[in-house]
């Protein structure tokens, strides 16, 4: 059984994020901290894209090797995780490009932790209309919940990934989480 | 705004991730690629007379597509040849081809560009679309965004609903869109045949006050007919511009050069051996000039330009019965401005990577009863294409299984070692093998490949695998070198300022103890490197001496004489040897071109770090059958001044113990006093030890850690801690940590000691023993360093 579990990428604050990459620039054995700290939130990120563990894991390999042979490259404007990101939804696209894939979104499994069995059905039948709305969407505002509820990026990170602003970032989330609810709500009703 | 999302996350957020819910990576993989990355990093941190490549995984995803594309190539190829002529081929394409900063190279005859700006105002703004370049394959639309009196106005439209109306009735949106403070750019998919009438929807924002909706019409003209609205700088082919070694020809089918950037189509040719895929593995390519500078790929190769370059094959490549032998792939690279005084350039590429079919195998035979740890010495060689792949060992250990589903307790895991030697200019970087035992099917295998030619191959059996094995290579991956060095003369761009060499008189400066002097500057229009050097001050016998930044020391920059301050920026490094020796120098600092005419530079140098060999052992005791459960640890993030962030890490772990082990080493003295048992993955037990730094250092001579060189298990193995690369399962890494709470308190000390079986992948307990062979010294400063720039 799989746990549905809330994702929120560590927040290493920002300075310690420059240091540490500054410390990887300059000596790549340091780059294991920061494998150590995104490898978790870059698989799952990648893994809600593609859908498979192979391809999951081959692009988590082709994302850090990427951004261990590029980090001298690496300038800091935006920030480690948003660069990182960048390489991982670039290599995703490539991935989708080389292979004219449909975006995935299925053989999730579905699980709940309610401790009573009338609440976890009606939990679970949530999340299955919560999945069905998300797989309705157009590709990017799912690849905004991807990059906010999966990967836990900051606003201004995703704003990085998509070269957008985060202004912009944040007006779309409201109106794509509104949206959500609305739906939800008239399912309900 | 902030409120409500905020909110709204909260509210449905939970239920979000659990219809998201992904799993997480397999602790397997995690350490695998963890173990992975660090031998990339310690190859990596170590020079090397071989060419180096970086190490990509080979998993299929960059190469299956490759021969398609070469397929496509060669009808584009067929296709322009039938509908040009062969011999107006090169002449149209220098004549139709051009690069532009924000759009990349285009083919101008396939190209659409505005015939004029187009505009509108509402509510006192005015929105222009400044520019427009449709290819087929995609349109981007530059606009700005202006109050009347020239200020410029922040665009945040709702991304998803920009579109673009075509005059034949048709609808696009927006597939990517940055909008900033005035300006904006938004790319839509390529526009049909014969459209070159559109119009520009940007809805209004619900979320602000006042927000209307934006609708410009566009209205497009060729941009081989006009220039109108934009500038095309001319692309030339240089001169013999190619290269060939080892059955692979590079040519540098175009260049364009703007103040801004300096942009190459370079086409790769190889004889068809399955994929020939040169960039993916192979470095970026090094621009070089005649005066010294090397210039840094400002990004990763594109290959957009595929359709543009299917036509340039047929110049290089007659058609004739023989195309079929030949395949190609093309790149756009992208530089930093070349010099204005380089009169020559050299673009440089030291080695391309191409995937073969094999058809080789030989046989395995571990015997009837194999031991868990034996380890059998082997010498079979196979050639692969020419190259030659040495099997020289294998090894049966096992590991502890995942707690996940169809996971055993534990994997048996059979891995072999190979090596490739260069030989006649190449060496196999990686295989695809396949692994056959009568009646055992392996379940996992995993292989890791590198451009040094180090193999390893990794089998997983839920059972003892024994008897004969028939090992198969069904394909693999070559490295070819070179080095490709293609050279033209180029153009006369204007004056430039070309490199001057100093040696600055009285440049040198003690602080704490240690003095450091500027060697030797260069001052070019593109760089100022700086080399720097210690007279004096070093401990005896200390090595390795770098320059460190921190929060409480400062940044490395330098400085002229009106003030201005210069960040290090390695887009142009110094480089006459074009031996990467820039790079290989940790004293020679880069910034960008200094003033011209300053009187005077000043560098400033935060702090230093060195190491200095010491002496010293110490023991700490492994107990069994520790009791570990889930628990959030704190992973530490420490700065050479000893600061330190932390974030939490979920693991396995053991409570703590208190230790009492006193160790000394040369004039210091350390004391650890607690240790921790943690699992961060099967197999990857490591015992935590914990201490304080209590003398031997002061405010001018900081700790930084110290070097474990040896280790001793409980079971008598010596373990050097140097080792390392591929086929060395025996290497060993023990991370010291070093910082303290608050500047001027106490020092603490952190060592994380792996202490699993290498042989069975769990916990050795017992008695270690390790041995100290340096410790390693922060001196801040800050050294302010003049000089005067007249020669």
């Amino acid at each position: 059984m799989q746990q549905a579990c809330s994702v929120q990428m560590p927040d290493l604050s920002k300075q310690a994020e420059i240091e540490l990459v500054a410390s990887a620039q300059h000596n790549p054995a340091a780059f294991r901290g920061l494998y150590e700290q995104y490898a978790r939130p870059v698989y799952r990120y990648l893994y809600s894209k593609v859908g498979n563990q192979v391809d999951a894991e081959d692009l988590t390999s082709q994302v850090f090797l990427t951004a261990l042979e590029d980090l001298g490259k690496f300038r800091n404007q935006g920030g480690f995780r948003a660069w990182l990101f960048t390489i991982a939804y670039s290599q995703a696209m490539d991935y989708y490009r080389k292979r004219h894939a449909e975006l995935p979104l299925d053989e999730l499994n579905l699980a709940s932790h309610e401790p009573d069995p009338l609440a976890a059905t009606l939990r679970l039948e949530q999340i299955r209309r919560m999945r069905e709305k998300i797989a309705a969407l157009p590709e990017e505002e799912r690849e905004l919940i991807r990059l906010r509820f999966v990967a836990g990026l900051r606003y201004a990170e995703i704003g990085e990934v998509l070269k957008r602003s985060e202004g912009a970032v944040k007006k779309d989330l409201y109106r794509l989480l509104a949206r959500l609810g609305e739906q939800m709500e008239d399912d309900h009703g | 705004m902030d409120d409500s999302l905020a909110s709204q996350e909260q509210e449905l957020g939970t239920l979000i991730q659990a219809a998201m819910d992904v799993p997480d990576p397999n602790p397997q993989f995690f350490a695998e690629l963890g173990e992975r990355l660090e031998r990339r990093a310690g190859a990596m941190a170590e020079p090397t007379s071989q060419p180096q490549f970086p190490e990509r995984p080979r998993t299929g995803l960059f190469w299956r597509p490759l021969w398609q594309i070469a397929l496509a190539l060669l009808l584009v190829i067929g296709l322009a040849i039938l509908a040009i002529g062969p011999q107006r081929v090169a002449a149209q394409v220098q004549s139709w081809l051009s690069y532009t900063g924000w759009f990349g190279f285009v083919q101008l005859d396939q190209t659409w560009v505005l015939s004029a700006p187009a505009q509108q105002e509402q509510n006192g703004v005015l929105v222009t679309v400044t520019e427009v370049i449709a290819t087929p394959e995609r349109v981007a639309i530059r606009l700005t965004s202006r109050t009347a009196a020239g200020s410029p106005v922040k665009l945040d439209p709702p991304f998803s609903n920009i579109k673009l109306l075509l005059s034949d009735g048709k609808e696009l949106q927006a597939a990517t869109a940055a909008a900033g403070n005035g300006e904006g750019i938004f790319e839509f998919p390529g526009l049909p045949p014969g459209v070159d009438r559109l119009t520009l929807v940007i809805p209004p924002d619900a979320g602000a006050e006042n927000d209307v909706a934006w609708e410009l019409p566009l209205a497009l003209q060729p941009a081989a007919q006009s220039m109108a609205g934009v500038t095309w700088p001319a692309a030339y082919q240089p001169k013999n511009g190619r290269a060939s070694v080892n059955g692979v020809t590079v040519e540098v089918m175009a260049v364009v050069q703007t103040s801004q950037a300096t942009a190459l189509q370079v086409k790769f040719t190889g004889k068809k051996t399955g994929a020939f895929n040169p960039a993916p593995q192979a470095p970026s390519g090094q621009l070089f000039d005649n005066l010294g500078h090397a210039y840094q790929p400002s990004s990763d190769p594109s290959y957009e330009n595929m359709n543009f370059l299917g036509v340039k094959v047929s110049v290089a490549t007659p058609m004739g019965p023989h195309i079929s032998d030949e395949t190609s792939t093309v790149a756009a690279f992208t530089f930093a401005p070349l010099s204005p005084a380089a009169s020559q350039a050299t673009f440089s590429f030291d080695g391309v990577s191409v995937d073969v079919p094999a058809d080789v195998s030989f046989t395995f035979d571990p015997g009837p009863n194999p031991q868990v740890g034996q380890v059998w010495d082997l010498d079979k060689t196979v050639a692969v294409a020419g190259a030659q792949l040495h099997f020289n060992r294998a090894r049966l250990t096992t590991i502890p299984g995942d707690s996940g589903q169809n996971e055993p307790e534990e994997w048996y895991v059979l891995t072999f070692w190979a090596d490739s030697p260069i030989q006649d200019g190449r060496r196999v970087s990686s295989v695809e093998p396949g692994f056959e035992f009568p009646s055992i099917p392996s379940d996992r295998m995993t292989i890791y490949g590198s451009s040094t030619g180090q193999i390893e191959i990794q089998l997983y059996y839920r059972q003892l695998p024994t008897g004969s094995i028939q090992m198969t290579i069904h394909r693999a991956g070559l490295v070819l070198y070179g080095p490709w060095e293609v050279r033209w003369d180029l153009p006369k761009s204007g004056k430039g300022f070309p490199p001057r060499s100093l040696s600055p008189e009285n440049s040198a400066m003690t602080v704490n103890g240690i003095s450091l002097q500027v060697q030797r500057v260069i001052a070019s229009d593109r760089l100022t490197a700086v080399n720097l050097a210690v007279l004096g001050g070093l401990p005896q016998g200390s090595t390795n001496w770098q320059i460190v930044e921190a929060p409480s020391f400062g940044d490395v920059y330098l400085e002229d004489a009106a003030g201005k301050r210069y960040g290090q920026n390695e887009q142009v490094v110094w480089d006459p040897g074009h031996n990467s020796e820039s790079y290989r120098d940790p004293h020679q600092l880069t910034f960008p071109a200094a003033l011209a005419q300053t009187p005077f530079l000043s560098l400033n140098i935060p702090a230093i770090t060195y190491d200095q060999p010491v002496q010293g052992n110490f023991e700490v005791e492994t107990p069994a059958n520790l009791d570990l459960a889930e628990r959030s640890l704190d992973y530490r993030w420490t700065n050479p001044d000893g600061s330190y962030q932390t974030s939490p890490v979920q693991q396995l772990a053991s409570d703590p113990w208190e230790v009492d082990i006193p160790v000394r080493f040369g004039d210091y003295q350390l004391h650890f006093d607690q240790a921790r048992l943690v699992r961060p993955a099967p197999g990857r037990d490591t015992l935590i030890l914990h201490g304080e730094w209590l003398s031997g250092i002061d405010e001018s001579r900081l700790p930084a850690g110290f070097h474990v060189a040896r280790i001793t298990r409980p079971n008598g193995e010596r373990i050097s801690t140097s080792l390392a690369g591929l086929g060395r399962e025996d290497a060993i890494h023990v991370n010291v940590q070093v910082y303290r709470e608050e500047s001027g308190g106490p020092w603490e000390v952190e060592i994380h000691l792996p202490v699993t079986d290498p042989s069975t992948g769990k916990l050795l307990p017992g008695r270690y023993r390790l041995e100290v062979d340096a410790a390693s010294f922060v001196t801040p400063g800050p050294w302010k360093i003049a000089w005067p720039m007249k020669p």
